[in-house]
């Protein structure tokens, strides 16, 4: 609970629809600091969208998101990111272009504040901030055991490394809440329990709440405390993994 | 490898020495000295529109319009406002490069809310209303052009202002903002997810190079001595994005490369009459075919990177 009883995360009665179709209706959900949520269901169930609402991709049609009390529906997604949520994608979105540090810096943008003429004039507020940042974010690198790739194209990195780099670059803002999208598609067995692994050390590490959509069980059933089973928009099912499989209705839905 | 970055300043500082030489003792051909001068304003013309066309990953086409308006508010205010002197030349300068500044942030405002081929055409019609407009003012000579203006321009004005463009644009690239630029060329929606704020970093991108742009017409018309709004068109938009793909987009030395290649390509051409229009453009659809990303194809000579402790070594 924080500071003035109001809860840390909430979403209530979230409803988003595309034309016709709605694709989240009255989804509610209450987080708890530096838990971990699982948000399993079907293609098409509506758990990315929830993210892109969370994050203000969407505006929502009805319903809150607040964090600390605070709403954040209507906000622009990178005031988002600055009241301490972060997110990482389904398909790995980093900057084809820059380098890893880069990557990893530009998710310190929002927290890099010297006025415009300061990069004209490189001032000394221009470089203690800089400074400051590429410490930050050599220090995350080492964590993630990347230091030494920092000037390689980010691009050129193979699948795993790439999610790592997402990962600090999420991390590198300073999140509260961590929203993971499908971490582990495209994985092997064996992958999958590091990134498990993974997972819950950002969660101690970090101290960050997490938010993880994923169709893996293997990975759901080892670092999420809670699960959220959707299917078309709706929630099918809330509760610890262990009692999933008892659910006839997830049973039904899902796992088949 | 030991510090280099004393080299930088020691160039600019031994080219204005050079540049304020050459003026006070005229040792160089006088039509060396236009060419040179040429180069240095398409430099500034080119590393600006770098700035939004290469490293933003935008497609404005309306950089002529900036330079025409920088062009005509420095003679302006040269001639009715400031006191008639060369020492006041700066402020005219400045002048130019506020009101296309200005304008480039209005355009920006409302550019913005478009991407891709409708900022094209936005930045088309920003055109086609500069030119219009200029030709419709009598005050400004409307469209027999504005006469009279002082040749205040030298080599070294010049070199001072495309070294201080180069600068600018150098270091907007090297900073926060710079990497918020690139970031949402790359991808728009991911670098607003991870707190780009992609809409004042677009502006941002946006003033810089229409500020540059009108310096660069200020310069330009204290050198022809007479400006006409034809001198703004397509066509000078379609030649400094000509020496910005040249040079290879995303490239400060690219920019200034293309600049300079195409700007001594069209002078040496010039023996061809009229066919020169002909020579020089096949020769870069030639360059587009066979080095589609231009000469430097987006790298950077080591020179123009700011070291900033990560640059070089650990």
């Amino acid at each position: 609970m924080g500071a003035n009883n109001k809860p840390f995360f909430s979403v209530n009665n979230l409803t988003h629809s595309f034309g016709g179709l709605t694709a989240v209706s009255g989804f509610d959900l209450t987080v708890e600091p530096e838990s971990v949520w699982g948000i399993i269901g079907p293609n098409g169930a509506g758990k990315t969208t929830i993210f892109n609402l969370i994050t203000g991709v969407y505006k929502a049609d009805e319903g809150s998101v607040a964090l600390w009390g605070e709403e954040l529906v209507g906000l622009k997604s990178h005031r988002i990111v600055g009241r301490g949520i972060a997110r990482t994608f389904q398909n790995i979105r980093l900057f084809k272009s820059m380098s890893v540090i880069d990557n990893i810096r530009t998710g310190a943008y929002g927290r890099l504040r010297y006025p415009w003429y300061s990069c004209l004039l490189r001032s000394g507020r221009f470089r203690s901030a800089e400074n400051q940042v590429r410490q930050e974010c050599c220090a995350i690198l080492e964590k993630f055991g990347l230091a030494d790739r920092r000037h390689q194209p980010a691009a050129s990195l193979p699948y795993g490394v790439q999610r790592k780099i997402e990962l600090a670059r999420a991390l590198i803002s300073r999140p509260v809440l961590l929203l993971l999208d499908e971490p582990g598609a495209g994985m092997n067995p064996a992958e999958l329990d590091a990134l498990a692994d993974l997972v819950l050390w950002v969660r101690q590490e970090f101290k960050v709440a997490i938010l993880i959509i994923e169709h893996r069980m293997p990975l759901v059933m080892k670092v999420c405390q809670q699960v959220r089973v959707l299917n078309f928009g709706r929630t099918l099912f809330t509760g610890k993994p262990g009692d999933l499989r008892g659910d006839a209705a997830v049973v039904r839905a899902y796992l088949g | 490898m030991r510090n280099r970055q004393w080299i930088p300043g020691a160039l600019c500082a031994a080219g204005l020495l050079i540049t304020v030489v050459l003026d006070k003792t005229q040792w160089l051909d006088q039509y060396l000295v236009q060419i040179l001068m040429y180069i240095g304003i398409n430099i500034i013309l080119t590393v600006s529109l770098n700035l939004v066309n290469g490293y933003m990953g935008e497609f404005s086409v309306g950089h002529a319009a900036f330079m025409g308006l920088g062009a005509y508010a420095s003679a302006f205010f040269s001639l009715s406002i400031l006191p008639k002197s060369a020492l006041f030349f700066p402020a005219a300068l400045l002048a130019g490069g506020v009101c296309a500044g200005l304008a480039g942030f209005l355009i920006a405002l409302v550019a913005f809310k478009a991407r891709d081929d409708y900022l094209a055409i936005i930045t088309l019609a920003l055109l086609m209303i500069v030119k219009s407009a200029l030709d419709n003012m009598p005050w400004f000579g409307g469209p027999q052009g504005y006469q009279g203006i002082q040749k205040y321009t030298n080599l070294s004005w010049v070199f001072a202002c495309a070294a201080l463009a180069v600068v600018t644009v150098r270091n907007v690239v090297y900073s926060n903002f710079g990497r918020g630029i690139i970031a949402l060329r790359d991808d728009e929606v991911a670098a607003d997810l991870v707190s780009v704020n992609t809409r004042a970093v677009k502006i941002f991108a946006f003033v810089i190079s229409s500020f540059l742009a009108g310096i660069a017409g200020g310069l330009f018309a204290h050198l022809i001595q007479f400006i006409n709004p034809r001198s703004f068109s397509i066509g000078k938009s379609t030649d400094i994005m000509l020496m910005l793909y040249l040079g290879g987009s995303g490239s400060i030395v690219g920019s200034m490369l293309g600049a300079g290649i195409w700007t001594v390509l069209l002078e040496i051409l010039r023996f061809c009459g009229i066919w020169r229009f002909v020579v020089a453009p096949v020769a870069l659809i030639v360059l587009m075919i066979y080095r589609p990303s231009g000469i430097m194809g987006g790298r950077e000579w080591r020179l123009f990177v700011p070291r900033e402790g990560d640059h070089g070594r650990k």
